[in-house]
């Protein structure tokens, strides 16, 4: 039981990223515009602004970079990328991040906006999307507002995670 | 140059930035190529396909409940409408048979043995769609055990959406039509023009607007009239339903003309699929 709650994090995170591609598919027809699904991220950077030490989390953010990147767009270096980035960049601020849920849920929004201007800028980079100004704008807007959403709607659910079950704790955190 | 050797920092970003890009290209380019996905990648792509099963069996219910209400509402309107066509319906069989047969006894005559409009229908379901903003991807659950190849084109509510670009074992990847992927393969086309002549092009999406582009003459094509595939190239048969003519306008060098489509294939939320397996010529 002990074990499961240390990797329960991991399963949790393995979860929502299938998730996130049902409701792409199950959403997407009353969705305005572009939006972006991410609540994978949104989970890994918040369990990384509330377990700041815990470096387990890169590689974890990592493997499932790597897994979305194979299921969802079939070449990797997008999340496989983006993820563990984004979460060490998120552990690496957040000791200068006030520990209130308003700021922390902005930092949240905030990584998830920079996910979506390093995709566009691969995807721009390699030929692999239409890289319109229009087309940019209108998908920032709503990555922004998809990314509140999101953030409002889970972040508690990752707080209460982050700190009842941190992912591979180290003997020192235990104690 | 000398102080940038000398910044460790600034010569690790350096390799980390080359590496991120090197890995990008290797990939981009592995997936356009290669004909299917390496073995691990297909491990955990069969694994993440089970689990957007299990997943999609509650979601299905809720989104199924929710769309009963809706065909409801609609069954009277659809009703008439049905009705209607039955009466027309009895003729159409009778004629399509004795069309087919004329037509199987026509190639026999020739020693043909398969032509453009030959192929085989796979019937499948979406399971999962990319979450990411700029990605037009579908996964559906058939694959190369069921058949289906890189390349063949797939159906869903009458019309052409997209092409399979990658296939496992039990899944594979649908691109739509719609994507602005720059790299994507593209629909030859065809369409009847005023003047009774075909016209000929192939199939481009901008912001998710179909068009018709690469033609010549097109601006002889009326509003309404339907667009299919050509069958060249090689990958699709000949003859299926890409959409209408909505729109004729010059580019923005008024040299050639950009026709929109309005697709007739179900491109916002396609549940079931049909994968199109064109027949070889011998």
């Amino acid at each position: 039981m002990t074990e499961v709650k240390r990797w329960l994090a991991a399963i949790i995170l393995l979860v929502v990223a299938i998730l996130s591609g049902s409701l792409a598919m199950f959403l997407h027809p009353v969705m305005w515009g572009r939006v972006s699904f991410g609540l994978t991220l949104i989970g890994l950077v918040t369990l990384a602004l509330y377990d700041e030490d815990n470096y387990n989390l890169l590689w974890l953010a990592g493997l499932l970079g790597l897994i979305c990147d194979w299921f969802y767009l079939g070449f990797v270096g997008v999340c496989l990328v983006a993820f563990p980035a984004l979460t060490f960049l998120a552990q690496k601020i957040a000791r200068y991040v006030p520990e209130l849920a308003l700021p922390k849920m902005i930092v949240v929004v905030l990584m998830y906006l920079l996910q979506y201007l390093y995709l566009f800028l691969v995807l721009a980079m390699f030929n692999l999307s239409d890289t319109g100004r229009s087309a940019f704008w209108q998908g920032l807007g709503s990555s922004l507002l998809s990314g509140i959403v999101w953030t409002v709607l889970t972040f508690w659910a990752w707080r209460k995670l982050a700190q009842n079950f941190p992912f591979l704790p180290s003997q020192a955190d235990l104690y | 140059m000398k102080k940038f050797f000398q910044n460790k920092k600034i010569i690790t970003i350096f390799v980390i930035v080359v590496l991120i890009l090197s890995l990008l290209t290797v990939s981009v380019h592995a997936r356009q190529r290669r004909s299917g996905p390496l073995f691990v990648q297909k491990v955990g792509n069969e694994t993440m396909a089970i689990g957007s099963h299990l997943l999609n069996w509650p979601l299905a219910l809720i989104s199924g409940g929710a769309n009963s209400v809706h065909d409801i509402m609609q069954a009277e309107s659809e009703n008439d409408h049905l009705k209607k066509q039955v009466d027309s319906l009895a003729q159409t069989k009778a004629r399509n048979a004795s069309l087919e047969s004329e037509n199987a006894q026509l190639k026999k005559a020739l020693k043909l043995k398969s032509s453009l409009t030959d192929y085989h229908l796979i019937n499948g379901s979406v399971i999962s769609r990319s979450p990411e903003t700029w990605s037009d991807i579908l996964i559906i659950d058939r694959g190369s055990s069921s058949g289906v190849r890189k390349n063949m084109a797939v159906m869903s509510g009458g019309g052409v959406i997209g092409r399979i670009i990658e296939v496992d074992q039990t899944t594979a990847k649908v691109e739509l039509l719609t994507t602005s992927d720059k790299q994507a393969n593209r629909f030859a086309v065809q369409a009847k023009s005023s003047s009774v002549k075909m016209v000929h092009g192939v199939i481009s999406a901008t912001n998710g607007q179909l068009s018709f582009t690469q033609v010549n003459n097109g601006h002889k094509l009326k509003t309404g009239t339907k667009v299919y595939t050509s069958g060249m190239g090689g990958n699709s048969p000949q003859g299926l339903l890409i959409g209408k003519v909505s729109k004729t306008t010059k580019d923005s060098y008024g040299l050639s003309d950009v026709i929109t489509i309005k697709p007739a294939g179900e491109l916002t939320s396609p549940s079931v699929v049909t994968v199109v397996q064109r027949k070889e010529a011998d």
